[in-house]
């Protein structure tokens, strides 16, 4: 991501990057978790912020009991139909950019409780997902992978943070606005990195 | 003599339907006439912990495939006959109609450490399936009866606050029940502070 200087050039102690890039670098390694748990689930991420696995070492080890601080949803259990709707007013009450994973195989598509009269079959259906995080319940390591491969989807995120993107692409009729946008930053993009 | 074989002794004869053990502890069955007065004499007894109060569905096909380990019939001597039918929790198999509902009170004494069953069998049908409530004996039954109400349709007569425990007030059907239908899902949504029911997907979860 960075450039640096060759030792004893006169420009050395100075790191050039984007910042863009070092914001995304800022948010991939200081995600601040929501702490909540919903069932068994919420017993290996909290051994996953204890000492022996400690989520610390990426950076995520600050748990926020408000969703006005955090920034990462980890759903760890199981989302029965009664929780749903207080699942989506946290999402909501979080400020953006905001990021979720699905931990275990209760939340990525109902686990155990398939066709069950009580159980949403996946928190894919209340919320957008990131990461899912197999397993019943996922061991701590399993959680601390979910969360690596999320910082590296922050990292690879093609989308501009918002504040630097560039003014809208001119007006196009068709309803693909969203993606000739996306498309033509990409190849601004390409050709600002082939010409540098 | 342990509080159980007091609770047997002291009880009126015909209050009682039967006497078994149940994983080497006193279960005593009775009717929904007389529970009230068992549950009372156990009560003073000792057995001062409604533990758990609970309840099993049991359909009338479920009732006939397990007849003889619930005792409604007896295997004959000779191979070629037919089990021989016999009463059992105060019920003939053929007096069944939709099945029976096995409703169970779990008593526990702190002082001895004691452990006693009662039991009562009710028709499941949804108007019969009624049993006086034991809220005037423990306080403890009041939510344990709201549940059971909720999850398998028993009306506890008598009970201060007959409404659902967990699924929201208009919530259809019994969810333990064997004949719950699980192929029209209900969903939840929030409006106005309360939980509401839909039939919709798209509009709860």
């Amino acid at each position: 991501m960075a450039r640096i200087v060759k030792p004893g050039s006169p420009d050395e102690g100075i790191f050039l990057t984007s910042l863009d890039k070092m914001f995304k670098w800022g948010r991939a390694n200081s995600l601040w978790p929501l702490q909540f748990g919903l069932a068994c689930c919420a017993i290996e991420m909290m051994a996953t912020m204890g000492p022996h696995h400690d989520i610390a070492r990426f950076g995520s080890e600050v748990f926020r009991a408000t969703p006005r601080q955090a920034d990462l949803m980890i759903v760890p259990g199981t989302v029965c139909k009664k929780m749903a709707p207080r699942v989506r007013k946290l999402y909501d009450q979080m400020p953006e950019p905001k990021y979720a994973i699905a931990m275990g195989a209760c939340a990525s598509c109902g686990g155990p409780y398939q066709n069950s009269y009580s159980v949403v079959q996946g928190v894919d259906k209340v919320i957008p997902v990131d990461v899912y995080v197999p397993g019943c319940p996922p061991r701590p390591e399993a959680l601390m992978d979910g969360l690596i491969r999320l910082q590296d989807k922050i990292m690879q995120d093609p989308e501009p943070d918002i504040r630097f993107a560039k003014s809208p692409t001119p007006e196009v009729e068709t309803g693909e606005t969203e993606a000739k946008a996306r498309r033509d930053w990409e190849i601004g993009q390409t050709e600002g990195g082939q010409s540098a | 003599m342990s509080l159980a074989e007091d609770v047997i002794e002291t009880v009126p004869e015909e209050t009682v339907i039967e006497v078994t053990k149940q994983n080497d502890k006193p279960l005593i069955v009775t009717s929904p006439e007389h529970i009230l007065t068992i549950l009372e004499t156990a009560q003073q007894s000792g057995f001062d912990h409604l533990a758990c109060l609970t309840a099993v569905d049991w359909p009338k096909d479920e009732l006939e495939d397990n007849a003889a380990w619930l005792g409604f019939q007896t295997e004959p001597e000779d191979d070629e006959e037919d089990p021989i039918p016999q009463p059992s929790r105060g019920w003939e198999l053929d007096d069944v109609n939709e099945g029976l509902m096995e409703v169970v009170y779990n008593l526990y004494s702190y002082d001895e450490g004691d452990h006693l069953c009662v039991q009562v069998w009710v028709p499941r049908e949804l108007e019969e399936c009624r049993v006086p409530s034991a809220t005037s004996l423990w306080n403890g039954a009041n939510w344990h009866e709201r549940e059971v109400y909720d999850l398998y349709g028993v009306t506890f007569e008598g009970h201060p606050d007959m409404k659902r425990m967990f699924m929201p007030e208009d919530w259809e059907g019994h969810p333990h029940r064997k004949d719950y239908d699980l192929t029209e899902q209900q969903y939840i949504y929030r409006e106005g502070g309360v939980d509401k029911v839909t039939k919709d997907a798209g509009k709860g979860w």
